[in-house]
Formats: structure tokens, C-alpha cells, sequence
């Protein structure tokens, strides 16, 4: 195909054909093989890599701006379809819509300029980020927008850690009238006694800023002589305490308990005034919009791959993440539309 | 409105703002390293930003 003008695609067409392809982690495979030949059709350089990324090109400068939107959602099936002016669908929000607005945005850019965009769709962004391990061994680009549902008239700057770890205590197994407490009596005393003190630290703190413990899972098994109790644990972390300092309170507090750690990964917070900063925040003043900043309570791949390549880093993207997992999950065209009008702009701005 | 400059609020430093910037900016000192927003370009002047909104979810 001919390096030619730019390329008009209708946004919410485009989600819709992603929606009507289920991806949920692990399953990115059809919606992968479908997204690259519809952008390979579209005009961009599109491939697979090796972890199952959708990666396309689109433009031959020497800048890099890497657009980083993931194709996996969480499960639960919500049917695809246009309704009351918005968009139904199990990662509507997200992130289909993000990276549907983004590959809209870059499509409408020339290609030929200081400027080249790379848009991904990772695998696994809501497993332990496999997809964007794979896409941390390629060089650093210039300049990374991560496409999560920040609001159109909004630019996230920071995520916090995650730990994902395990707490087990295994014992003898006892009549459960002895006096003796039973392992899940000690784990379940544990975890209480972590969270409070957890709670304690970040009592004066916005929930940006303080480290929590959610359980996200509690088993007994025994074997009729011994039994073990295991807590599944998801810990977020602010910017001041890394999941090193983590795990060292957690080993001096366990106790009997064994700690196994699956997922480890710090908080990133990056500059406002950061180029890719302000070319949103600017083209959201064009779109009529009053910018604003977030800082958000998940993690997102840009915790990933920030601290790796060091470049200007922020979030963007239409919807309203309070529905991100939700039965009514949802955007609103005219949100998906002024969205690819702010990234448009935005893009045009760092191509200069 | 190239060369333009204005006190950081907080420190007193003199802070530079580009000749493209815009009312509602955020700058950043480069003394005392706090988040500034512009609030008026002629004259320049300079307010500590709000903080950012923290919110739940990705």
C-alpha cells in the first residue's frame, strides 16, 4: 500500500467492530488478528510480536510517540451495540475505547514529519502484564501516551504499585473444640492486623497516596492430618513506599505465616509540565474543555515501563473509569469523538 | 512574549515561562521544584497548581 494522505475512520464503527470480538485475558488471539488486518487495511504498518501485541506503524520521522492501549478486558459479557448516544460493551471504557479513539487520532496525522506514532494493543494488562513486558525490549520511545479512560478533558499522571503476593500458614490438624486456634483463625487475625496498621499510616492521606491491602482470595485445605490456610493479597502502593520497603515490613510482620510473592511493581507519578503534558492539556482548551489532572488508585502498564525507558509518560483516554469492570460499562460517542479531536491535536502538537 | 518570567509563589525563585505558554499552564520551579500554574501572562503571574484530583480506578 502507498504512503498517501491521511485517513479518516469512523471511531465508534471501529469500537464497535472491536467489541463484537470477546478478549478476555488470555483470549486476545481473534480480536490481535483482526485488529491487524483492519489497521493493515487502514494504511499502517501492522504485525504481531511475539507476545501477541498488535503493533502498528503509522509515519517514518525519527521522533517516536508510542500510544499504548491493551486489547484484554476483564470477563463478563456485555452486549456490543449503540443505544441512547453511547457505546455498550465489556471494555467499552475499558480500554477498547481509548485505543479505538487513538488509532482514529493517528490515522488523521500525515506521514511525513519529524513525527512516527506507534499505537499497540497489549495482551494480559489486566493479568501480570506480559504483553508489556514484550513491548519494555524495544528502545525508548520520545514520548508515551497510555491509553486508559481518563475522561477527554482529563490527563492522568499517576498510578499506584501493586503487589500481588500469598500469606499460608500450615499446622497440625486439631479437634475444632481444642482450645487451639486453627490456622485460619491465625491467618484471618493476621491479615486484620495488617490492614489496620496499613489504614493507621495512611489515615491523614488521599487514597492516591496511602498503601492498601485488599484480600481477593481465602482457602482452608487439609489432608486429614495437617491443614493450610492461604490468603490471596493484592497490596497498592503510593509513591513513597516501594514494593522493597513493602516486603520488608511484610517479612518482619508475618510471623509463622509464608509469604509468596506472584507480582511486584512501584508507583509512577510523572511530571505535569511535561511536553506530552501540555500538548494534551492544550488541545483540551481548543475542544472547549478546562483541563484537568488525575491521579488514579490502580496501576496501569505505565508503571511498567516508565521507571524502564525514563520518557515523557501520561494517560489518556475517553470514558468514565468508574464503570472500568462494571455491568454498565459504557461511553459516550460525543466523549469517543472529542477525544480523537484532543489526541488529534495533541499529536499534531508533538510532530512539530 | 519571549523571555518572560515570573516569581515562583513559594520560594521566590524566578521562574521562566515559554513564549507559547498559556493561562492555566502548569509550570515548575526550579528551585524548590513545586507545581506552579499560570495565571496571567501580561503581567506573568504564578499560583501554586491544585493538587491533582486523586481518583479510583485505571
Amino acid at each position: 500500500m502507498t504512503a498517501t494522505a491521511a485517513t479518516t475512520i469512523a471511531v465508534d464503527d471501529l469500537l464497535l467492530e472491536m467489541l463484537a470480538i470477546p478478549s478476555p485475558t488470555g483470549s486476545e488471539w481473534r480480536l490481535a488478528a483482526a485488529l491487524r488486518d483492519r489497521l493493515a487495511g487502514a494504511g499502517f504498518d501492522a504485525e504481531i510480536d511475539p507476545a501477541g501485541n498488535v503493533v502498528a506503524g503509522w509515519g517514518d520521522g525519527p521522533r517516536e510517540v508510542m500510544l499504548l492501549g491493551h486489547l484484554d478486558t476483564v470477563p463478563g459479557t456485555i452486549p456490543p451495540r449503540r443505544e441512547a448516544g453511547r457505546i455498550f460493551g465489556r471494555g467499552s471504557v475499558d480500554a477498547k475505547g481509548p485505543l479505538a479513539a487513538a488509532i482514529t487520532a493517528v490515522a488523521l496525522q500525515p506521514r511525513h514529519g519529524p513525527a512516527r506514532f506507534t499505537v499497540i494493543g497489549c495482551v494480559d494488562e489486566e493479568g501480570d502484564s506480559r504483553g508489556a513486558r514484550q513491548v519494555a525490549t524495544r528502545p525508548s520511545p520520545a514520548t508515551l501516551i497510555v491509553l486508559e479512560p481518563s475522561g477527554w478533558d482529563a490527563v492522568t499522571v499517576g498510578y499506584r504499585g501493586i503487589v500481588r503476593a500469598e500469606l499460608r500458614i500450615e499446622d497440625a490438624l486439631r479437634h475444632r473444640a481444642a482450645p487451639e486456634s486453627t490456622v485460619a483463625d491465625r491467618l484471618v487475625a493476621l491479615l486484620a492486623r495488617l490492614q489496620a496498621e496499613l489504614e493507621e499510616r495512611g489515615a491523614a492521606r488521599g487514597p492516591f497516596h496511602r498503601a492498601d491491602l485488599r484480600v481477593t482470595g481465602l482457602e482452608v485445605m487439609d489432608t486429614g492430618l495437617r491443614e493450610t490456610a492461604v490468603a490471596r493479597l493484592q497490596f497498592r502502593l503510593p509513591p513513597d513506599l516501594d514494593s522493597t520497603s513493602l516486603l520488608d515490613w511484610l517479612d518482619g510482620e508475618r510471623g509463622e505465616a509464608e509469604l509468596l510473592v506472584q507480582f511486584a511493581t512501584d508507583a509512577v507519578h510523572t511530571p505535569r509540565d511535561s511536553r506530552v503534558a501540555r500538548a494534551l492539556t492544550r488541545a483540551i482548551r481548543r475542544q472547549g474543555g478546562a483541563p484537568r489532572h488525575k491521579v488514579k488508585t490502580g496501576t496501569a502498564d505505565m508503571n511498567l515501563l516508565v521507571p524502564r525507558w525514563g520518557c515523557a509518560a501520561v494517560a489518556y483516554g475517553p470514558g468514565d473509569s468508574h464503570l472500568d469492570h462494571t455491568p454498565d460499562e459504557a461511553v459516550d460517542i460525543a466523549e469517543l469523538e472529542r477525544a480523537v479531536a484532543v489526541l488529534s491535536g495533541a499529536l499534531a502538537e508533538l510532530s512539530r | 512574549m519571549a523571555g518572560l518570567t515570573a516569581a515562583c509563589p513559594e520560594c521566590d525563585a524566578q521562574v521562566a515561562i515559554g513564549s507559547d505558554a498559556e493561562v492555566g499552564e502548569i509550570v515548575s520551579c526550579p528551585e524548590c521544584g513545586a507545581d506552579l500554574e499560570i495565571r496571567g501572562l501580561a503581567p506573568a503571574q504564578l499560583e501554586v497548581a491544585p493538587p491533582e484530583e486523586e481518583d479510583w480506578g485505571e
